[in-house]
């Protein structure tokens, strides 16, 4: 069984400082953590889906304009 | 002319013949706008004198012995597309003051087709969300029942054409914005593949599955304007270099021997029942009409809902991130959790979202090999009054993310085209949609499939009473 523990709010204040320079209210933060909790079940299939070798489907190009 | 049905053939007929001008035409749709914006909020902001503007210079050119495929046609845009001089406000206080330099491509497009840009159409702010409630432009409220949600997030987009103020607007579709919409307020809404028409020019919400595409009363009108829109656009990489079919030549033929598919797990499972008799009545028609049923399974469908959530979040976050690091108070309060939490989101999860997109790409296609068409009801249930957060629906309530997006945001997914069309009414007065897909770059095939329908049917043709 997965980890369950939700994210939460300090979680949620320290990566924002740490990792995205950013200074976030703690309403804010709670509302975030919430929604990523919601977030989380939703992408527990897309987690059990075996991706091989498969690349992921990007659109770069090397030039701009590159067929 | 009966300006609420009015096509937009009936109007550059009566242009090109002189009988009327693109101005008196465009002073029609000024004043329905006015009449109807207290009431309904279609607009975020009225146009009048770049509407008066362009429609002497269409009058001009048809003077000047100019053929224009959309010659006097009034338009208008969602807010989140720019037009020269105007503010692009994406329905939001933090755009406010963002004024746009130039026109995007799909408004260049129209404007040089002979349309005639009238306003700004309200949305759901920054196109993420579904209901079309806007606390800095009004709540957008359904042309059925002004209690009621409109949907969105092309919330406006939908109004403006079910009033009859414009025969068409432009609106983006991400998870169903267009569709979502359209079938709300009894409308006609194109999305076309990922590709086929340019973003250029307009605020995005998720690069990669941001699709533009026409809102109107029709599927020939739909066809018209989607020949001018469609094509290749330098300012868009993303934009395919195949060549654009004569998609209203190509709706008249018959749709005898039509392959359609239906999956009843997902797609019909959980519907409001008069919802699900209307769409089953839509499917009876077309198969009257020579069309075959075939019973299809699309596989991957809760990867699909995951790998949309994976990919939309950080995108939006991406865009959103300097303005939520200075002005995120200024969001409204359903939007700002939303934004933030694509912040938080790990990257790993985005990169195996656009993984899984080939996956789901490559499993899909093979079952569209073996269909024309796939048809599904566009949403579970009818517009729902203002502040519900849940869907009634068989089986128990839902919420209200789930039941109005889970049957059209897959398709922004894997960038398949999918057109939304009326196919009846509720006993107590609300538009009902059917939704039907096709194979990348198949636009011809469901432009065809509707407009057959539509000549056989009058759903597209009711108007609420407020805009007789």
């Amino acid at each position: 069984m997965p980890d369950t523990r939700p994210i939460t709010t300090a979680t949620i204040e320290s990566m924002a400082t740490q990792f995205l320079g950013l200074t976030i209210s703690p309403a804010n933060a709670g509302a975030t953590a919430d929604m990523l909790n919601a977030l989380s079940a939703d992408m527990q299939a897309l987690r059990a889906l075996p991706l091989g070798d498969v690349e992921p489907a990007t659109t770069f190009a090397a030039a701009e304009g590159q067929p | 002319m009966n300006m609420p049905l009015t096509s937009c053939s009936e109007i550059t007929t009566a242009v090109h013949s002189q009988q009327r001008s693109a101005r008196d035409i465009v002073d029609a749709a000024l004043q329905r706008a006015e009449k109807f914006q207290d009431r309904f909020r279609a607009f975020t902001k009225i146009t009048p004198d770049i509407a008066r503007r362009q429609a002497a210079r269409v009058d001009e050119r048809i003077r000047n012995g100019e053929r224009l495929p959309l010659a006097g046609v009034p338009f208008a845009v969602k807010d989140l597309f720019d037009l020269e001089g105007t503010p692009t406000t994406y329905g939001a206080k933090v755009f406010a003051n963002r004024i746009a330099k130039s026109n995007a491509t799909a408004v260049q497009k129209l404007i040089d087709a002979g349309g005639v840009c009238i306003g700004k159409l309200n949305l759901h702010e920054c196109a993420f969300g579904f209901t079309g409630e806007n606390p800095t432009f009004g709540n957008a409220r359904n042309p059925w029942d002004p209690s009621r949600i409109a949907g969105g997030s092309s919330s406006g987009s939908a109004i403006a054409v079910a009033l009859g103020i414009c025969p068409v607007t432009l609106g983006s579709d991400t998870g169903g914005s267009i569709r979502q919409p359209s079938a709300l307020c009894g409308v006609t809404g194109l999305k076309p593949t990922y590709g086929r028409v340019s973003r250029a020019g307009g605020l995005p919400l998720s690069w990669t599955m941001d699709h533009v595409g026409p809102l109107t009363r029709t599927a020939a009108d739909a066809a018209l304007v989607l020949k001018v829109l469609a094509g290749t656009d330098p300012a868009d990489e993303t934009s395919s270099r195949r060549a654009v079919p004569d998609y209203p030549a190509e709706i008249s033929a018959r749709i005898r021997g039509l392959r359609i598919g239906v999956m009843h797990r997902w797609f019909f499972e959980g519907l409001d029942p008069e919802v699900a008799a209307a769409v089953t009545a839509g499917l009876d028609k077309l198969l009257s009409l020579g069309a075959r049923q075939v019973e299809v399974n699309l596989p991957l469908l809760e990867e699909t809902l995951g790998a949309h959530r994976a990919i939309i979040f950080p995108e939006a976050s991406a865009f959103h991130r300097p303005f939520l690091e200075k002005q995120a108070a200024e969001y409204a309060d359903d939007i700002r959790p939303l934004l933030l939490s694509g912040l938080f989101m790990p990257a790993v999860n985005y990169l195996d979202a656009l993984r899984a997109r080939r996956i789901i790409r490559r499993e899909w296609a093979k079952v569209f090999e073996t269909i024309d068409v796939f048809l599904t009801p566009t949403t579970p249930v009818t517009a729902t009054p203002f502040g519900a957060t849940m869907a009634e629906v068989p089986g128990g309530p839902k919420p209200l993310v789930r039941a109005y997006l889970d049957l059209t945001l897959p398709f922004n997914l894997t960038g398949y085209p999918a057109i939304a069309l009326p196919c009846g009414f509720s006993r107590s007065g609300l538009p009902i949609g059917m939704q039907l897909v096709g194979q990348p770059f198949t636009e011809s095939v469901l432009l065809r499939t509707a407009h057959q329908y539509q000549q056989e049917t009058d759903w597209h043709t009711r108007i609420p009473t407020v805009a007789k």
